[in-house]
């Protein structure tokens, strides 16, 4: 049975890098129009 | 099935989804007209112009992924399976992580391709080719349904809005904003919708923990439902190995991610679709443990699929409710966009130019390929609109057909002595006997018998065949076609 540590560990771990995908994703985009390689 | 008055048991009106269908809808085809004014050849057309900078492909490759199954069975999954249920679902990121290093082959390969049929016809030859379009076009008009029809559904289920209005709706605004803007369109509304899906998700992440707590939800499921968070759980288990193995076989073969390979700037395809496996691997676990928060909620959940909207609902209100909606409505509509471009370009390159109007230009193919979508829109909403089967159903029966193709996809890509005859029986006494072990056994074991069958197979007959192919081939081939296309 999985522990409550290892659950919590999984859901935050997971939750923490789901919150960091939109701001990734407008940097990138960011980064992708100042270079002029959006398409 | 969900019964068709599960929407009466949400706190969000038929009237206020129509409203946000509609205003969506407008926002997704003026975009997609906005975006279709630069398209003047059908590279920009199918491909949007070969030159997708790495931001836009991560968003597209992630956001295709994420499909209505992703935020309502996840949660579903938890609740039936249990951390493996989540874990498993989250393993789907496999197929995008594996395909990286394919997609910068296949660029590599075939610079000036259009389609994964492109590829099988000049590696294999004509016979394997057409065996090839038939598992291809199979599986894509099995998603096609499965997709139309989760909309309906799910528009039903979250807010009691009858299923052929929601459904016709769904299917409206992706077939229009598709036609008019091609992938471009799709790509760019992929970029929004991933954000809204992700958004979304993490509200009603966050909400849960909040309200609830990760220690009293541990406390009341191992009270009420201690399985659920066992490590031993054999379905679950099974679950999870037939899972990876379908999702590999679903992105190794389909058109819908071969397309985006070559729509991608030289050098982004790898990087692209390994960023994406690693975003899309966390969803399903933030998407899916929701649901182990119903047992401290006290939620009488009367159909599994929708455990997921009724906790966000009882945690969120109205609120919850309009935030589960859109983020559905986003993953259906970033799904069946991306699958109706595809098979478009799968049926105008492959059908249209390569059996109905052989050495028709790139301006024929333009505009023939702009009559297609319209007609696979068209065909998929009648089909849509009986209610035939249920969306699991569906897509599991599909898994015999595509597992079958990984072997030839990934040999044939990287190695020389695999033959068209080979490729052609492994596909076919692959499919075969998975659909066997799907009716005969369970549809937990077709993809991994397809896929056993289909790897000896392969192997034994290229074997015994002896032959070396020449990979110069593909490229010259690649240069003729562009010539004569031009």
């Amino acid at each position: 049975m999985i522990s409550l540590m290892a659950l919590s560990t999984l859901v935050y771990a997971a939750l923490g890098v789901t919150v960091l995908i939109p701001i990734i994703l407008l940097a990138m985009v960011i980064s992708d129009y100042r270079k002029g390689e959006l398409w | 099935m969900l019964p068709d008055t599960l929407g009466q048991l949400s706190p969000l009106s038929p009237t206020l989804a129509f409203i946000i269908l509609l205003i969506f809808g407008v926002v997704w085809i003026a975009f997609g007209y906005f975006l279709g004014r630069k398209n003047e050849t059908l590279d920009d057309y199918m491909l949007a112009g070969r030159n997708v900078g790495l931001a836009f492909a991560t968003a597209t490759a992630m956001a295709t992924w994420v499909t209505s199954n992703t935020t309502m069975t996840a949660p579903q999954l938890t609740y039936q399976l249990g951390v493996w249920g989540m874990v498993g679902y989250s393993l789907g990121a496999v197929g995008l992580l594996l395909f990286a290093p394919l997609a910068s082959r296949i660029k590599t390969v075939l610079p000036h391709g259009f389609t994964s049929g492109d590829f099988i016809r000049e590696r294999y030859g004509k016979f394997a080719w057409r065996v090839f379009l038939l598992i291809s076009l199979f599986y894509a008009f099995g998603w096609l349904i499965s997709l139309g029809m989760a909309g309906g559904i799910l528009v039903n289920a979250l807010s009691g809005l009858r299923y052929e209005i929601g459904m016709s709706v769904i299917m409206l605004v992706c077939v229009s904003y598709t036609l008019l803007g091609g992938l471009r369109a799709v790509i760019a509304t992929d970029f929004i919708q991933v954000i809204i899906i992700v958004v979304g998700v993490c509200i009603v992440a966050f909400l849960v923990i909040d309200n609830v707590g990760i220690e009293r939800l541990y406390a009341d499921v191992e009270l009420e439902n201690p399985m659920l968070l066992s490590m031993l759980f054999p379905a679950a288990v099974m679950f999870l190995f037939n899972n990876l193995l379908f999702g590999v076989g679903e992105i190794f073969h389909s058109n819908v991610w071969w397309s985006r390979a070559f729509a991608f700037r030289q050098n982004t395809g790898a990087r692209a679709y390994f960023i994406a496996g690693l975003f899309w691997l966390p969803i399903p676990i933030v998407a899916g443990f929701i649901a182990l928060a119903a047992p401290s909620l006290g939620l009488n959940v009367p159909a599994a699929d929708m455990v997921g909207p009724l906790v966000a609902g009882n945690i969120l209100g109205t609120a919850g409710a309009v935030i589960v909606f859109i983020v559905v409505f986003s993953a259906l509509a970033s799904s069946l966009d991306s699958l109706l471009a595809a098979t478009g370009d799968l049926i105008t390159q492959d059908i249209y130019r390569g059996h109905v109007k052989p050495g028709a230009s790139d301006a024929q193919c333009f505009k023939a390929g702009r009559y297609i979508i319209l007609g696979l829109g068209l065909m998929t909403w009648l089909l849509c609109l009986p209610r035939i089967s249920t969306l699991a159903s569906l897509l599991y029966f599909t898994g015999a057909f595509v597992a079958s193709a990984i072997w030839p996809i990934v040999f044939g890509l990287y190695y020389r002595w695999v033959t068209g005859l080979a490729a052609s029986l492994a596909m076919i006494l692959g499919a075969g006997l998975g659909l066997l072990a799907y009716f005969q056994i369970g549809f937990y074991v077709a993809a991994l018998v397809s896929a056993a069958v289909s790897l000896v197979t392969i192997v034994g007959v290229s074997l015994l065949q002896k032959k070396q192919f020449d990979f110069s081939r593909l490229s010259r081939a690649d240069e003729t076609s562009e010539v004569a296309q031009t």
